[in-house]
């Protein structure tokens, strides 16, 4: 039958394609195997393949195209991806109910509040203070702060408070945040504390505190051992006056017209929370100033001793 | 008919007829020798055209020919085996040649042909693309390398075993 040869694998389609004449391929085969190859040769060039029929082709092709919608068109879009949308946004809600600041505590107007949170700290928040977090807060440590509070944290991971500010870390300590639309203040009693704004950190020691006011950073010392507010008093040390006042408005829900040149001047003091009066009468009395008090409103005026 | 728009896709009914007047004919003759078989090549064909048409706003009429075989040889891999159907090859020039000869000769002529088919016919496909091209298109071993991608060397390759696989086939007469 088929005669293996030497030569290169290819002798037979040389020779389909008349690379070689008959006489050197007839050398390389057999005779009867020369008359088959021959005639497979001359059978398969009769060989036609009719063309198709592109009418009754194209008809058939309609028909299948009606049945079909080009993929631009609107068509039903699969259940999966709707069930795709829906774990979603169910995960993203589960991932909200745990991580997300989902539960709050507001101190309101004249009040303070205090308040245990699941891994045994303790918040106490100034008049109109917030605080959020989030369920997972025993393995998250991280608060966010807007206002003022006392802090006493209990030992462990890094305890983070949050604020318009930048952020302020602690892993076990006692201190207060102070974080007013006009006025950031942190004051570390106990432990270290540190504090972030922007690209700037700081740590603080006990006794020492930290205030930005008008991007203004100022280091102070402090010699009491916990917020005055937390015992009913506010107390300030050569802060703005309108600080003060600021804090007095959020103290007492009131609003509080005053000169505008003592704006700036500086104060040093404190008012009780108990009574607005008094506490009125304890700012006004060392920077000279009298105080008129209608329904919520509060105009702080100059005594005719200062006119003089 | 030529196509003269080619970076427009081929959505349009005008377009998308065209297309078809221009490569049907060459997908299905192309299906044919790969599958040996008329029918499954139509139809094969007819679905390329069918995702052509669905697909049709991602391809512009100058990427159209290469989409279609692309999608048919895909298609072609996902069927099944279909049962092989004999070649459906209308002889006309052979039987006006034939006519002259003698009734003995016209029956054993007619019966190597039969015999010459069949044997095409269970071919292993890539041999039987690359004879059927040579053969019954008349393409190159240059022309047939380039259009499948491959070596000329290796289209020599599948022709010289395809020659010795229907030698085999046919055995002696």
């Amino acid at each position: 039958m088929i005669q293996k040869t030497n030569l290169s694998e290819q002798y037979l389609s040389d020779w389909m394609s008349d690379q070689i004449t008959d006489a050197q391929f007839q050398s390389l085969v057999s005779t009867e195997d020369f008359i088959i190859y021959q005639k497979i040769k001359s059978g398969s060039s009769q060989l036609q393949l009719a063309p198709p029929d592109m009418e009754q082709n194209w008809l058939e092709l309609s028909q299948k195209l009606t049945q079909t919608q080009k993929k631009s068109q609107p068509k039903v879009p699969s259940l999966w991806k709707y069930v795709g949308i829906a774990a979603s946004l169910l995960l993203l809600f589960g991932i909200y109910q745990f991580f997300g600041y989902t539960q709050s505590a507001i101190a309101d107007i004249g009040s303070t509040k205090s308040i245990l949170l699941p891994d045994k700290s303790v918040v106490v928040l100034n008049s109109q203070s917030s605080i959020a977090y989030s369920k997972m807060f025993a393995m998250h440590r991280k608060i966010k702060l807007n206002g003022a509070a006392y802090f006493e944290v209990e030992k462990g991971k890094v305890f983070t408070v949050k604020t318009a500010y930048g952020e302020v870390e602690v892993l076990g300590t006692k201190f207060e945040v102070v974080a007013r639309p006009d006025w950031f203040e942190v004051t570390c009693f106990e432990g270290k504390v540190k504090v972030k704004s922007g690209k700037n950190a700081t740590i603080l020691t006990p006794g020492k505190k930290i205030r930005i006011i008008d991007s203004q950073v100022e280091y102070q010392t402090e010699t009491i051992p916990q917020p005055l507010w937390i015992t009913g008093e506010s107390g300030f040390k050569s802060v703005p006056f309108y600080v003060v006042l600021h804090a007095l408005e959020n103290q007492f829900g009131v609003q509080i017209q005053y000169p505008e040149k003592y704006k700036k001047v500086i104060f040093t003091g404190s008012f009780t929370h108990s009574d607005l009066d008094t506490a009125l009468e304890s700012i006004c009395l060392p920077v000279n100033l009298q105080y008129n008090i209608k329904d919520s409103k509060v105009v702080l005026s100059e005594t005719a001793l200062n006119q003089n | 008919m030529s196509v003269i728009y080619e970076k427009v896709n081929v959505c349009a009914d005008a377009v998308f007829k065209s297309v078809y007047l221009s490569y049907f004919k060459l997908l299905r003759n192309f299906l044919v020798f790969k599958f040996g078989n008329v029918q499954r090549a139509e139809d094969t064909a007819q679905n390329a055209f069918v995702i052509l048409w669905e697909n049709c706003q991602s391809v512009t009429v100058e990427k159209a020919k290469s989409y279609l075989f692309t999608t048919a040889i895909r298609q072609a891999l996902n069927q099944l085996k279909h049962d092989k159907v004999v070649l459906q090859f209308e002889n006309q020039f052979q039987q006006t040649e034939i006519h002259m000869e003698s009734p003995e000769f016209l029956v054993l002529e007619q019966e190597f042909q039969t015999k010459l088919e069949l044997a095409i016919q269970n071919l292993p496909e890539k041999q039987r693309l690359v004879f059927l091209m040579n053969r019954i298109e008349n393409h190159s071993y240059n022309e047939i390398a380039a259009m499948l991608e491959i070596s000329v060397k290796a289209v020599e390759k599948r022709m010289h075993q395809a020659l010795l696989v229907l030698r085999k086939e046919i055995g002696n007469i």
